[in-house]
């Protein structure tokens, strides 16, 4: 909104990922170069898993699945799955469901829809049976599903690449196994995460660093990114190269083809931070019913104004 | 000599300005200025990128529209900030009467002329008000995480203690539903600025309850001390004609004590008020709103508003909603203690003038 230059048209040419590049378009223009992307999988903490007599074979292909392996691993203190108290895990399921807050063009609300309510109700399901829990809601509670995988609080999460450092760092002798997030009704979906390089608008050195930029997306350099922090890299070239150097996290690579991206509309920001703040209840009774009519009513109140 | 005497008044006023001008400087630039200056940008839609005062498309003049939609237009807004002016009602109504109440009997025990180690009770009770509330948070948020000390006692006592910090039920509706209210009564249905009834009565939720009693463990040290400074000026001749008529204990707490610690009542409680409805470092340790909104309060939306979602306009109109809500309380609130203390005076005859 007038803070960042936009200079997406003089980086077009390196050959970005269709999704990202619709990621950061506003108003038929590519507004800044993508940085690097992660998007999320179902991260299995392997000796639990063969500890409750689970195979490869078992490794969910859909809910019914999920459901099945979640109350399997769930014994004592430990939760089949534990996920993040919010939207950017929760949303997935309404991805998989079929639906999404807002219509492809990001003109209308759809978050009123029959497929999302059905997202949240298999997440209500699998809570009510006891299989899942938010990360907040486990005793201990966990910061995060990383944290409750890596102290085995739970036995699978759905986490980001993010999760491979922390886990490297934090857990290392943790054994996991990373998958591609079960399919839902509506077919395979995850949800994908990005940052842009942005320049000031009002910068006196626009030129300089567009420059900088372009060194910094150059393969080389995000394959480096990837190594040191393990987002995976923003061009068609640089995730071809990830995707032979990383085999073990090909889930995440996977995810980029049909990740759905965050809502990034004007205004959306309290929007959606109330509706995450609402869904963090989804296990103790909360009404999703209800939570989906505030975000199809404050949306629409934002892309009127916005 | 008519005209010597203006002359000396006449120096006389310029003396009085020069001597009061550092003051008046000082409150002026520090406090009176910026004051205007918010109230500017309480009129504006600035996106806190350019100069507020320059106008242009991100600094418009838009009236009272940031003011008016929080309260009449259905939207995002208006709902964030009622369900935080909600919050913050039954933050204060429970945490100031118990403040007051605890920091008086603190202060009445350690006042007593016969307790032994008075100044190590002083400072005990002292101390949770002299520690930084961001670090007292914290420790909080261990004591009631949900495999914390308070669970773990509970858990002695064979209860199974909830999941204090993401527990967005609130006491009200926990109250109504041992008496079969279900979920969202029909008689509850009225929208009261786009909130319904049943919101508005869902009382101070778990996740709350922890911050009241936080508010109320930290302040209580400070307004105890008020309180014991105020006990220590009553004269003893009272106290002890009072003996000689044979009341006991209890009535003379309630009829001699009391009414004469009205000024230190009046401003532990205007002080209370104050406080509680400016809330902020508590809530921005202690989950920042969440579960579900219901920890949120004015003083951290505004924050939010402005700082997160460049709204500064509605941000600073916020406060100034905050600020009239204050004086209001504190006017209507003085106007009671007054009545009540002059009420004394005409009882008594004499008294020192308030």
């Amino acid at each position: 909104m007038g803070n960042l230059y936009a200079y997406g048209d003089q980086v077009k040419s390196s050959n970005f990922l269709p999704s990202l590049v619709k990621t950061f378009t506003y108003k038929n223009t590519l507004q800044c170069a993508p940085k690097d992307y992660s998007t999320l999988a179902l991260a299995i903490n392997t000796d639990m898993w063969t500890a409750a007599g689970l195979t490869d074979a078992d490794i969910p292909t859909d809910w019914a699945g999920l459901e099945k392996v979640a109350k399997k691993l769930t014994k004592g203190k430990v939760t089949g799955l534990v996920i993040g108290n919010d939207i950017n895990r929760g949303d997935v399921f309404m991805k998989q469901a079929g639906g999404w807050v807002v219509s492809a063009d990001g003109k209308t609300m759809t978050a009123d829809s029959p497929q999302n309510l059905a997202g949240l109700m298999e997440i209500k399901k699998m809570m009510a049976a006891g299989s899942m829990k938010f990360n907040t809601d486990t005793k201990p509670a966990a910061g995060w599903g990383g944290e409750a995988l890596g102290k085995g609080i739970g036995a699978m999460t759905i986490e980001g690449n993010w999760l491979r450092g922390s886990l490297t760092k934090d857990y290392p002798n943790l054994k996991t196994k990373i998958v591609s997030l079960p399919a839902g009704p509506a077919g395979k979906a995850t949800l994908m995460f990005s940052n842009c390089w942005g320049i000031a608008a009002k910068s006196t050195h626009q030129k300089q660093a567009v420059d900088l930029v372009k060194f910094l997306i150059t393969v080389d350099q995000q394959l480096a990114f990837a190594k040191a922090f393990g987002p995976m890299p923003s061009t068609v070239e640089g995730i071809a190269k990830f995707k032979a150097l990383y085999p073990q996290d090909a889930a995440f690579a996977a995810g980029g083809d049909y990740g759905q991206g965050p809502v990034n509309l004007p205004g959306f920001d309290p929007v959606m931070s109330a509706f995450s703040s609402k869904m963090a209840t989804l296990g103790k009774g909360g009404d999703a019913k209800a939570m989906l009519a505030d975000l199809q009513k404050n949306g629409t109140a934002a892309i009127a104004a916005g | 000599m008519a005209k010597r005497r203006t002359n000396i008044h006449g120096r006389e006023g310029i003396a009085g300005w020069v001597f009061t001008a550092p003051a008046i400087v000082i409150l002026g630039v520090f406090l009176l200025v910026p004051i205007l200056m918010a109230l500017w940008v309480s009129m504006t839609n600035w996106t806190g990128n350019v100069d507020p005062f320059g106008g242009g498309p991100n600094a418009a003049f838009v009236g009272a529209k940031n003011y008016s939609s929080l309260f009449l237009s259905d939207g995002l807004a208006r709902s964030d900030f009622m369900q935080s002016l909600g919050n913050t009602f039954y933050y204060v109504l429970l945490v100031v009467p118990l403040q007051t109440a605890t920091s008086l009997l603190l202060a009445l025990i350690v006042n007593d002329r016969f307790l032994k180690g008075k100044s190590f009770f002083r400072t005990a009770f002292y101390f949770p008000s002299v520690t930084s509330s961001i670090a007292i948070s914290t420790v909080f948020l261990f004591l009631f995480s949900n495999t914390g000390a308070v669970n773990g006692l509970l858990k002695l006592l064979g209860i199974d203690g909830p999941e204090w910090f993401s527990d967005s039920r609130g006491l009200l509706h926990l109250f109504f539903g041992l008496f079969g209210a279900g979920e969202n009564p029909d008689w509850a249905q009225g929208q009261i600025f786009g909130r319904s009834l049943w919101d508005w009565l869902s009382g101070p939720s778990v996740a709350m309850c922890v911050i009241i009693f936080l508010a109320v463990w930290t302040t209580t040290g400070t307004f105890m001390l008020m309180f014991l400074a105020a006990l220590q000026d009553l004269p003893v001749e009272v106290d002890e004609a009072a003996m000689m008529d044979g009341v006991s204990p209890w009535q003379k707490l309630r009829l001699v004590t009391v009414p004469m610690l009205k000024p230190a009542l009046f401003l532990v409680i205007t002080l209370g008020v104050i406080g509680t409805w400016q809330v902020f470092d508590q809530i921005y340790v202690m989950g920042k709103g969440a579960p579900a909104g219901t920890t949120m309060t004015p003083a951290f939306l505004s924050y939010n508003t402005s700082f997160k979602s460049n709204g500064w306009g509605s941000g600073a109109a916020m406060a100034f909603i905050v600020f009239l809500i204050i004086v209001l309380l504190t006017g209507w609130q003085r106007r009671l203690t007054l009545r009540a203390v002059d009420l004394m005076h005409s009882n008594h005859g004499t008294g020192p003038t308030p």
